[in-house]
């Protein structure tokens, strides 16, 4: 069974938004909502000035926190180590969000549901609803796009090498500064750039393991 | 390249982020659940022991209306709460919630003998069996909030052996403080308890911040916004003056001068005691903050 996981490099990332944008779009995520984000600032001051750009997500640890605390087990962590949250056993309580070091939950309110406040949704809205139906007052995040990933590969597909097969933000990356694939594959595409790049995670100082490493060597 | 410079606009990156969820908008209710919890055992646990009926009536009200009815209110899906129950083995929500549950059938079992019209039932409230069991459940109840809080690695203030103490000692101190509110009679008898608890609650609130304040740099964040931070009014004057210096100088007096303990002096001692455990416990939830995202290792190959 494979362990998926990715990689970003942080060297090649231009800041483009493009996998934040694709993300929202290919969960229909409801405003305020993101799966993935780009964290975007600068240190200093003129002129020795740095700009950092950070892309993140949910690291779908190898030791999830959020798992253990979940009371209901609407977190539970498949064999292939993505983590994902069952809307119709979450209570919301955000035990799972308080838990992690990476704050990558977000508590879904319902307060902001329409991007046209007062106006009802639109279709492509509806739409999205009944795809990934998301249910007020939950805890909602990233599943590494767990759904195209199990349809790719009963369709004999590679995850992190057929696009089809592969998340949204992987595929929407201009610059492929996103990679993804098999964590357990010594000879996969991820594994041999943690090798190689001597990638590296968030805060390995909370022995979570994130899946999700980041290249900041050149 | 120097972490400590200046990082704008998203401090969320590299400074300490608040935590929010437990203490902003709705989860203002889960602050109010633990503390009625807490003190509502608290008081059930002190009546059991002096045998004090009305004081475990009321702390099991406390519990059962305010505690669990406010933890209800504070989740996103209430009708589903029965779920939580579901992960005993793993989660301290889960813990807390099947041994709260139990506390309120037990204690309301317990109760039941001396309420009118159920005097039929054939066991006595104070056979040893409920005191035995009442009094490790209460245990539970009462520390329940502060433990889910210390096993929470990421938010270092809280991830603290002291925490379930702090909590079990202020549950015990306000609960019988709320005994007292309700029992002129038998004040005496708590007056010597809530001497020792008022001094251990003391010493447990110094050295849980004494313990922040050399722990992790977020814990020492979290301790620094506390005493000299954006939260020093609240600590100051919630805690420090009303949590523990009133109630202190008060049992004082009264140790000192037993004929001039008035119960005007008593009654400003309890309201100072819960709403200084209610300060207590928003300073912790508050002041409570995450490691930054991006550390100084991360940035060393930029």
């Amino acid at each position: 069974m494979p362990r998926w996981g990715m990689v970003i490099n942080l060297h090649t990332c231009i800041g483009c938004y493009n996998c934040m944008i694709s993300c929202k779009q290919e969960h229909f995520l409801p405003p305020g909502i993101f799966f993935s984000r780009v964290l975007v600032g600068e240190m200093g001051t003129y002129p020795s000035v740095l700009k950092l750009v950070y892309p993140v997500l949910c690291n779908h640890c190898e030791e999830p926190p959020c798992v253990d605390v979940c009371p209901t087990g609407a977190t539970t962590k498949r064999e292939d180590g993505i983590v994902e949250v069952d809307p119709e056993v979450c209570i919301g309580c955000q035990s799972c969000l308080i838990v992690c070091p990476y704050q990558q939950r977000s508590y879904l309110s319902g307060d902001h549901d329409e991007y046209f406040t007062g106006q009802g949704l639109t279709p492509y809205e509806e739409m999205g609803r009944e795809l990934y139906p998301m249910e007020k007052g939950t805890v909602v995040k990233c599943n590494f796009c767990a759904e195209i990933i199990d349809t790719g590969l009963k369709r004999g597909l590679v995850p992190g090498v057929d696009r089809e097969a592969t998340p949204a933000c992987v595929n929407a990356c201009p610059v492929h500064a996103r990679h993804f694939g098999d964590l357990d594959d010594p000879e996969s595409n991820v594994s041999k750039l943690i090798r190689d790049k001597k990638a590296s995670p968030l805060h390995l100082e909370y022995g979570t393991k994130p899946s999700v490493y980041y290249i900041t060597t050149g | 390249m120097e972490v400590a410079m200046e990082m704008k606009p998203y401090f969320w990156m590299i400074d300490y982020t608040p935590q929010r969820g437990w203490i902003e908008g709705k989860g203002l209710w889960l602050w109010l659940a633990f503390f009625f919890s807490e003190i509502g055992a608290g008081l059930y646990m002190v009546s059991l022991f002096l045998g004090f009926w009305l004081g475990g009536a009321i702390g099991w009200i406390i519990c059962a209306l305010l505690g669990s009815g406010l933890h209800l209110i504070y989740l996103g899906k209430p009708l589903r709460a029965w779920r939580s129950i579901m992960r005993p083995g793993t989660s301290e929500l889960s813990r807390g919630i099947i041994l709260m549950v139990l506390f309120l059938v037990l204690g309301a079992l317990q109760l039941a003998p001396g309420v009118k019209g159920f005097q039929f039932l054939p066991w006595l409230g104070d056979a040893l069996f409920f005191k035995v069991v009442l009094s490790v459940l209460g245990f539970f109840v009462i520390t329940h909030g502060f433990m889910t809080l210390s096993v929470i690695r990421a938010v270092p203030f809280w991830n603290s052996a002291a925490m379930p103490i702090l909590s079990l000692v202020s549950g015990i101190w306000v609960g019988a403080q709320i005994a007292i509110g309700f029992s002129s009679g038998i004040q005496t008898v708590f007056e010597g308890t809530g001497r020792w608890l008022i001094f251990s609650y003391a010493l447990l609130v110094l050295f849980y911040l004494w313990n922040a304040g050399h722990g992790t740099p977020a814990s020492r964040k979290s301790y620094e916004l506390l005493s000299k931070g954006e939260l020093a009014p609240y600590f100051y004057i919630g805690v420090v003056l009303i949590a523990l210096l009133i109630p202190l100088i008060i049992t004082v007096y009264v140790y000192a001068r037993p004929d001039g303990a008035t119960m005007k002096l008593i009654y400003a001692r309890v309201i100072c005691a819960v709403i200084g455990d209610l300060a207590l416990r928003y300073c912790i939830f508050k002041a409570a903050r995450y490691m930054p995202l991006i550390n100084s290792n991360m940035l060393n190959g930029l």
